[in-house]
């Protein structure tokens, strides 16, 4: 009989996982705060609830490019949990509110953060070169992001109330805006460049959305995609 | 004086509201039977759709309009005449939040509420009272002001928008300013003298707008700045929606905006269309507040550019039966925007239209 060649399986890199998560959070929250004093240099008065989705929107980007692989579910909840934190920690300093605002924010952040995370790593295994699932993902959520913009004409076309319900809900940006209640879709940018503005819509179900979006996260975090890190 | 100016307001917005006595008009007579006959199918189109809960189209503010159609109608219907009143009465009740608001989810916070005080207030019954004291407070609450760390030279100042932290604007404020004139809100209220601020800076009025992109062609825009349609251009619905708003918070007829805001609807006038804007969009939106402002204004006649003389009441009735549906609903034909293809709130807005009309 021959030697078992196979190998033992990896021990969790308990510490490699926590240093992951400290480098993600410390540089969202720098990102964040840089990009929130931009904003609020140059837009002048900035809504509270505004501000809240401006900042965990950058933090939830800032996350997926941070460097370094999403390596299992586990490890991909505390990679969350950083980045969760440092974008609510962001989010106080910009436009400090109650407490209970920051709950809701953190339940909102902490599943778009987990999501973003499975689908980094689901697309790590098909983008090429190193960081092209950081880039793919980036990309993915951005088109997802502004969904109610190109997709808005075909809202207006369909006219029906449960497509554009859809529209809304496939952008990650009205599931933060659940949280933070912000309508950014009757905000002025979003007002002049999406006919959706003009139509009936509703918001997506603010727990609901947290629940789908952290299982698909969870699932795409679960799965063993062969990546170049791997 | 400023109380007094808006007391005197106060009584002459009051002719647009149930009860008030009837102005003279020169209306035909003729035909404002027959706008009348018009809008009774426009509410028997409205009873059929009802839901069994009383309501509109699942919407607080749909069914706060069709409400008001029924309760301004020539028929003075009242919560005695039966559940298809008094079952909307309680959707509205039923939908009252812990912030004074009434809505039936968190959008749309304003239009909402505003639009379900008027019709509590239209009850006139006294039990509602509270429910509508609640509703001002949330409205004037969403008010930008010194709270939001604006300051008076900001050109948000004094606005309303939808009923979060989004920006200000014309068509929201003039629904608040409404709502707070018909349940007789505090007239030293400082919302009223903000609000002024606001509505002001909407204006293409550079004599009285201090913002440098105001024209001068006297109508409204959307926003400070904006306007949906193209750029800063004014057109018909905010014109009047401005227009009756600078009357709600105290302007009198001689004031130079009311004075440029009508010589802008009389430039531009027409019922085929919705002026300054291509596409006939929110046309029914249109027709409502421009019967309101033709009404506040208790003119019967307005001169166009070529100097024709207009019977508003005549010519709206007689475009809105040219509108009318078979089975006695609205929808605007042209355009879906603004929600002009539900046939419960264009109905609402039409027959409201006639109700001013043929008053």
């Amino acid at each position: 009989m021959g030697a078992d060649t196979q190998r033992p399986p990896k021990a969790p890199d308990v510490t490699g996982t926590a240093h992951n998560a400290l480098i993600a959070g410390a540089t969202v929250v720098v990102v964040t705060l840089a990009t929130g004093a931009v904003l609020a240099a140059t837009a002048g008065p900035f809504s509270r609830a505004g501000t809240h989705l401006a900042i965990l929107s950058i933090a939830a980007m800032a996350g997926v490019l941070v460097p370094g692989p999403e390596p299992g579910p586990l490890a991909g909840l505390v990679r969350a949990a950083a980045v969760t934190a440092a974008g609510l920690i962001a989010a106080w300093v910009a436009a400090p509110a109650p407490p209970a605002a920051f709950a809701g924010m953190a339940a909102g952040l902490g599943a778009l953060t987990l999501f973003a995370g499975g689908l980094k790593r689901a697309a790590g295994a098909l983008a090429p070169g190193r960081g092209g699932g950081a880039v793919a993902a980036f990309l993915l959520l951005t088109v997802a992001g502004t969904a109610p913009v190109w997709l808005g004409p075909a809202a207006e076309a369909a006219g029906s109330t449960a497509v554009n319900d859809w529209i809304v809900a496939a952008s990650p940006l009205s599931h933060l805006a659940a949280w933070t209640g912000y309508d950014y879709l009757h905000d002025t940018w979003f007002y002049r460049h999406s006919t959706l503005g003009y139509l009936r819509f509703a918001y997506p179900d603010a727990a609901a959305g947290a629940l789908v979006l952290s299982v698909a996260g969870l699932i795409l975090s679960a799965i063993p995609w062969r990546t170049r890190e791997d | 004086m400023k109380t007094l100016m808006k007391f005197l307001a106060v009584v002459l917005v009051a002719g647009l509201w149930p009860g008030a006595a009837a102005a003279q008009t020169t209306m035909d007579p003729e035909l404002r039977d027959q706008g009348r006959q018009a809008a009774d199918q426009g509410l028997r189109f409205l009873r059929s759709s009802q839901l069994d809960n009383g309501a509109w189209s699942y919407s607080v503010g749909i069914t706060a309009l069709a409400l008001r159609a029924f309760l301004e109608s020539h028929n003075g219907y009242t919560e005695n005449d039966g559940p298809f009143i008094t079952k909307p009465v309680q959707f509205l009740l039923a939908n009252v939040r812990d912030n004074g608001a009434i809505a039936e989810s968190g959008q749309n916070l304003n239009y909402n509420t505003a639009t379900a005080i008027v019709a509590l207030q239209a009850t006139g019954n006294a039990e509602y009272a509270p429910v509508i004291a609640g509703a001002q407070a949330f409205l004037t609450g969403l008010q930008i002001d010194e709270g939001e760390d604006y300051t008076p030279d900001h050109q948000f100042y004094g606005g309303i928008g939808y009923g979060g932290d989004e920006r200000p604007d014309l068509a929201n404020i003039y629904l608040t300013l409404e709502a707070l004139r018909y349940s007789a809100h505090d007239p030293d209220d400082p919302v009223w003298e903000k609000a002024m601020a606001f509505v002001s800076r909407t204006q293409n009025n550079s004599e009285t707008n201090d913002q440098a992109w105001a024209g001068n062609d006297g109508g409204f825009t959307y926003l400070p700045g904006e306007s949906p349609h193209a750029g800063t251009r004014s057109y018909g619905a905010m014109t009047s929606a401005g227009l009756i708003s600078l009357i709600f918070v105290g302007a009198d007829r001689e004031d130079p905006r009311i004075e440029a805001a009508w010589d802008w609807i009389g430039d531009n006038y027409t019922l085929d269309e919705h002026p300054g804007i291509a596409g006939r969009h929110a046309l029914f939106y249109y027709y409502t507040v421009f019967a309101k402002a033709m009404y506040a204004m208790n003119e019967d006649t307005i001169t166009d550019s070529d100097g024709r003389d207009h019977n508003w009441r005549d010519e709206l009735v007689t475009k809105l039966m040219d509108l009318q549906g078979e089975d006695g609903s609205w929808v605007n034909p042209y355009s879906d925007r603004w929600w002009e293809d539900n046939k419960d709130l264009i109905t609402a807005r039409a027959v409201i239209a006639l109700n001013l009309a043929t008053r």
